[in-house]
């Protein structure tokens, strides 16, 4: 139930993200974190300008990999309010404030972690610009999350739940992204 | 008695009182004299100026009351209280748009201050430093940036073409420390006339973020004419033009390495218009205007080339051009004095007719006799208006028909015969009545001819008139008048002062033909009207085959004085004709080649050389001073003397019959003084300066080019000193220095003075100048444009 609410939360995230007007076409970003990419976690950004400093950035990051005793699923949506020092799409200096919402399920040969939490944060980072459409883009952000995560180990071990078992977790957030500013 | 002398002594005592009041007041007042001086400081902070300040007010703060101004000495006295006080000096201000804030603001002409003041001070002196209306800008400035550390702009001089075209350079350079990623430069040239300005064309550098996110900030359509860049649309409405970082040079001023730009460009003013070129430069970046400048960018025109010999100008043109005088045709006229009888159309052969008949014929027969050929005869009769109108017409046409035959009979024939019959109107008799101060009766006759437009009604009605019989004796007669015309041709060729005769009397110089113009301009010995005689030839045959000459010769006169017009001779450069005939329009392309030369176009002058411009003694300087603008060093030319490739030098067999020749080498054996301008037409100042010393030191354009190099160079007192000498050599130097942008702030004040031309003003006030010279054409299509987007947005 509570994956479904999580679920419901993360669908209508993503709609108001897309949902944004996007009349003026320089106003819609596109992008992708290679770091996360480099840690097998495809992911897909947009990034919508609201005003000539704020922009609404919108992460969906997620996992499914199945590998003999390895499993891991995760899902990701990261919404972030940025603002930009510079009255310029995509260029220079930003910090933001972020929050997430995840629902993941990791399981070794030893243990598992199921669980979703939500979380908060601040970002800063810093755009160049590549050329007319493309930018580079870095971000480091430090945030904490409320999670409900249980834990089981190797495979003897009952599947019990615990709803007691609720934890605070630094959240870290590194991130070179390459953006598309589109037409 | 007692009671009087009560009053007296009452009466004494008041007055006491009374004069020991006013000695009190006295006492309590004194006279202040005050003397305000005006203060420029230097960029150091030293002061470089130091003038009296008048029309400054000062205000006494302790009685809130403004004490007065100070005159043109900068003086000011005023009775004032004697107690300790405060003065406060306030300068003229102006209105001012502040780019810190983006708007209006009124600044004053001075910073403010304020002197304390004691009681027993009689006088004050104080200092006023006059503001700088840019400190608005550098208050503004981003800290540690440091953009004035180079010159901005580049000081140059304006060039002009014949037709009053202004040549001028925009100049931008910039440290490449301080021109940050995100900032766009912008320049507005313009051009200031005694009671005018105009807008050049703007140009803008941006670096590479900004011009790339500059797409991005306006949806990929900058031009977008509501929702773009403004300053992109007012480019390309203006013909300003955007320029990248990678557009522009870098170059070292000091040790510092900058970005630099120079874009020519040009203005259409009037001919013997000389203006004075400023820039405004505005640095920006993503959020705002922050920093802004404007600066005296050129004094005027500068023309070193003046003073360059090319040894070839004036080259003469070979007999090909010439256009020899052909037959012209003449007319003579005069009046016959034939009389016809009432009513009759047949000539009476009578004895009076008969001798103007034969004094025609001999007319006719003495141009025979002359070798001339007699081309027409033509009559011309003038009928009187009364009567019928056709009948008057008809009958004159017979009687002319009449009296041609009876000129046949007694001159032969074998020309053409012509008749034109007239008849006056009565508005004539009314300008012989008035000749005669026959007012009344003029008017009468105007105001019958003006309501009746029927000659017969006029008529019967002025024939009621009591002074009828007047006009019938006196006026009618003088109307019946019969002239005749001889066209014929002379087979001699006009002398000059035939056809100097002929060139002033007709004002429209319809009947010029281009040899008769070649007659009057290569014979006339005034200079200024030889030059207008040659402008008059090119005006009227501009482009024809047979006004080479004309061209030529205008040209070559046009580049002496420094108004070079290349386009009189382009259109005779490269035709079928010219490729047969290389050789003989050798001069002609030379001259055409100085004029491309003097109009700053050395590249189209490399190509013309190239192509059409055979090499010899003649032309080598012509060769040389083109390769050398090119920056070339050498040039080679084959043996029949045509322009090769250094390629095509070293592939040559026969290199020894080459001619291989070092421009730069050349130019300098030719003489110190051409040296020396070519330098310094090349903007090579300090060469330019070294080799004045080599300059003949007795000679009054030697001392004129050595201020010209040491005024560029920055050492103005020995120019001052050179420039006096030329002028004292050659004092006709004078009035071309007036207009010589190199010469003309090494200029006493006086000499300024003799120009004319009111400027002086080196602070321009936008505000006050009227607006700027905008063709309303472009001014409407741009309202059309932002109208029409409106439209469609709000559809």
């Amino acid at each position: 139930m509570r994956l479904k609410m999580m679920k419901r939360c993360m669908a209508c995230v993503i709609l108001l993200g897309s949902g944004m007007q996007v009349a003026q076409a320089q106003r819609v970003s596109l992008k992708t974190n290679a770091l996360y990419w480099a840690v097998a976690h495809p992911n897909l950004g947009v990034e919508f300008r609201l005003t000539p400093h704020y922009t609404l950035n919108v992460e969906v990051i997620g996992t499914y990999l199945h590998k003999g005793r390895f499993h891991a699923r995760n899902i990701v949506a990261n919404p972030e309010v940025r603002y930009w020092f510079n009255a310029r799409p995509q260029s220079q200096h930003f910090v933001g404030v972020m929050a997430f919402a995840s629902s993941y399920d990791y399981r070794t040969k030893n243990w598992n972690h199921i669980g979703e939490g939500f979380g908060a944060g601040v970002t800063y980072g810093y755009s160049w610009v590549l050329s007319t459409h493309w930018s580079l883009e870095t971000t480091a952000g430090l945030g904490a999350a409320y999670a409900r995560d249980n834990t089981y180990r190797g495979e003897n071990d009952p599947m019990t739940y615990d709803p007691n078992n609720k934890k605070i977790l630094p959240v870290v957030k590194l991130g070179v992204s390459f953006v598309y500013v589109m037409k | 008695m007692k009671s009087l002398q009560q009053n007296i002594l009452r009466m004494l005592v008041l007055l006491c009182t009374c004069l020991l009041f006013v000695g009190v007041h006295a006492q309590n007042q004194k006279v202040l004299r005050v003397k305000v001086w005006s203060v420029t400081l230097d960029k150091k902070g030293k002061v470089a100026e130091k003038t009296e300040a008048d029309g400054i007010t000062v205000k006494d703060k302790r009685l809130q009351k403004e004490l007065g101004k100070t005159n043109a000495d900068g003086e000011l006295e005023v009775t004032v209280p004697k107690f300790d006080t405060e003065l406060v000096f306030i300068g003229p201000t102006y209105t001012d748009f502040d780019m810190k804030s983006q708007r209006e603001v009124v600044r004053s002409l001075y910073k403010p201050k304020s002197e304390k003041v004691t009681r027993d001070q009689v006088k004050v002196e104080v200092e006023l430093i006059v503001a700088d209306e840019t400190q608005g800008f550098k208050q503004a400035t981003k800290k540690g940036l440091k953009i004035t550390d180079v010159p901005s702009f580049d000081k140059t001089a304006l060039d002009r073409g014949a037709d009053g075209t202004i040549y001028y350079s925009v100049t931008w350079r910039c440290p490449k420390a301080e021109f940050k990623k995100n900032m766009r430069a912008v320049v507005q040239p313009f051009l200031v006339l005694p009671d005018t300005f105009y807008f050049g064309h703007p140009i803008s550098v941006e670096a590479e973020e900004f011009y790339k996110t500059q797409n991005r900030q306006y949806a990929f359509d900058k031009e977008n004419a509501l929702f773009g860049d403004s300053l992109n649309i007012f480019m390309k409405r203006y013909g300003g033009t955007v320029h990248r970082l990678k557009d522009c040079k870098t170059d070292t001023v000091g040790d510092l390495l900058c970005y630099s730009l120079e874009v020519r460009d040009s203005i259409k003013l009037a001919p013997d218009a000389n203006p004075r070129q400023y820039q405004w430069l505005f640095y920006e970046d993503y959020n705002r205007i922050f920093w802004g400048q404007k600066d005296l960018v050129s004094t005027g025109i500068s023309d070193p080339l003046h003073w360059f010999d090319f040894a070839c100008e004036g080259l003469e043109l070979p007999e090909y051009f010439d256009v020899p005088q052909t037959l012209s045709v003449q007319s003579a006229s005069d009046k016959a004095n034939l009389h016809f009888e009432v009513g009759k159309s047949e000539l009476a052969l009578d004895s009076l007719n008969m001798a103007e008949l034969e004094k025609i014929a001999a007319k006719m027969n003495r141009i025979r006799s002359n070798d001339g050929k007699l081309l027409g005869v033509t009559l011309k009769a003038t009928s009187s208006p009364e009567g019928n109108y056709e009948r008057n017409l008809k009958l004159s046409d017979d009687r002319l028909r009449s009296a041609l035959n009876a000129l046949q009979r007694i001159a032969g024939g074998g020309y053409e015969r012509k008749q034109k019959s007239y008849v006056a109107g009565w508005d004539t008799v009314a300008v012989l009545m008035r000749r005669d101060s026959l007012l009344t009766e003029a008017d009468e006759v105007e105001a019958i001819v003006k309501e009746n437009s029927f000659i017969g009604t006029q008529g019967a009605l002025i024939a009621r008139k009591p002074y009828y019989n007047i006009i019938k004796e006196r006026y009618l007669p003088q109307l019946r008048r019969v002239d005749y015309e001889l066209e014929f041709t002379e087979s001699r060729i006009l002398n000059y002062d035939e056809v100097k005769q002929k060139y002033e009397a007709d004002t429209t110089h319809l009947m010029m033909t281009l040899p008769l113009y070649y007659t009057l301009y290569k014979n006339e010995p005034d200079e200024e009207q030889r030059f207008r005689q040659m402008q008059d030839a090119v005006k009227e045959y501009r482009g024809k085959r047979d006004a080479r000459m004309a061209a030529n010769d205008l040209t070559v006169e046009l580049n002496k004085r420094g108004t070079p017009d290349a386009s009189l001779l382009a259109g005779y450069i490269g035709t079928p004709e010219h490729k047969q005939h290389i050789n003989e329009y050798k001069a002609l392309v030379a001259n055409y080649i100085i004029a491309l030369v003097r109009e700053a176009r050395a590249d189209s002058a490399r190509i013309v050389a190239y192509h059409y411009l055979p090499y010899d003694d003649d032309t080598r300087m012509v060769h040389v001073v083109v390769g050398a603008l090119n920056n070339q060093r050498y040039g080679y030319f084959d043996p029949n003397g045509k322009m090769r490739t250094p390629q095509q030098y070293e592939g040559a067999s026969n290199q020894s019959e080459w001619h291989k020749v070092d421009f730069l080498n050349y130019i300098s054996e030719t003489g110190a003084r051409n040296e020396v301008a070519f330098l310094l037409y090349c903007k090579k100042n300090e060469a330019a300066l070294e080799r004045c010393a080599d300059l003949d030191s007795l000679d009054a354009v030697s001392y004129y080019l050595k201020a010209i190099c040491n005024n560029r160079c920055g050492h103005k007192e020995v120019a001052k000193a050179a420039y006096r000498k030329a002028i004292k050599m050659d004092p006709t130097l004078e009035a071309y220095s007036l207009g010589d942008a190199d010469i003309y702030d090494l200029l006493p004040e006086e000499v300024k003075a003799k120009d004319g031309r009111k400027y002086g003003q080196e602070k321009i006030d936008p505000t006050k100048l009227p607006p700027a010279k905008v063709p309303q054409s472009i001014i409407k299509q741009f309202q059309r444009e932002i109208q029409e987007s409106h439209e469609t947005s709000n559809k």
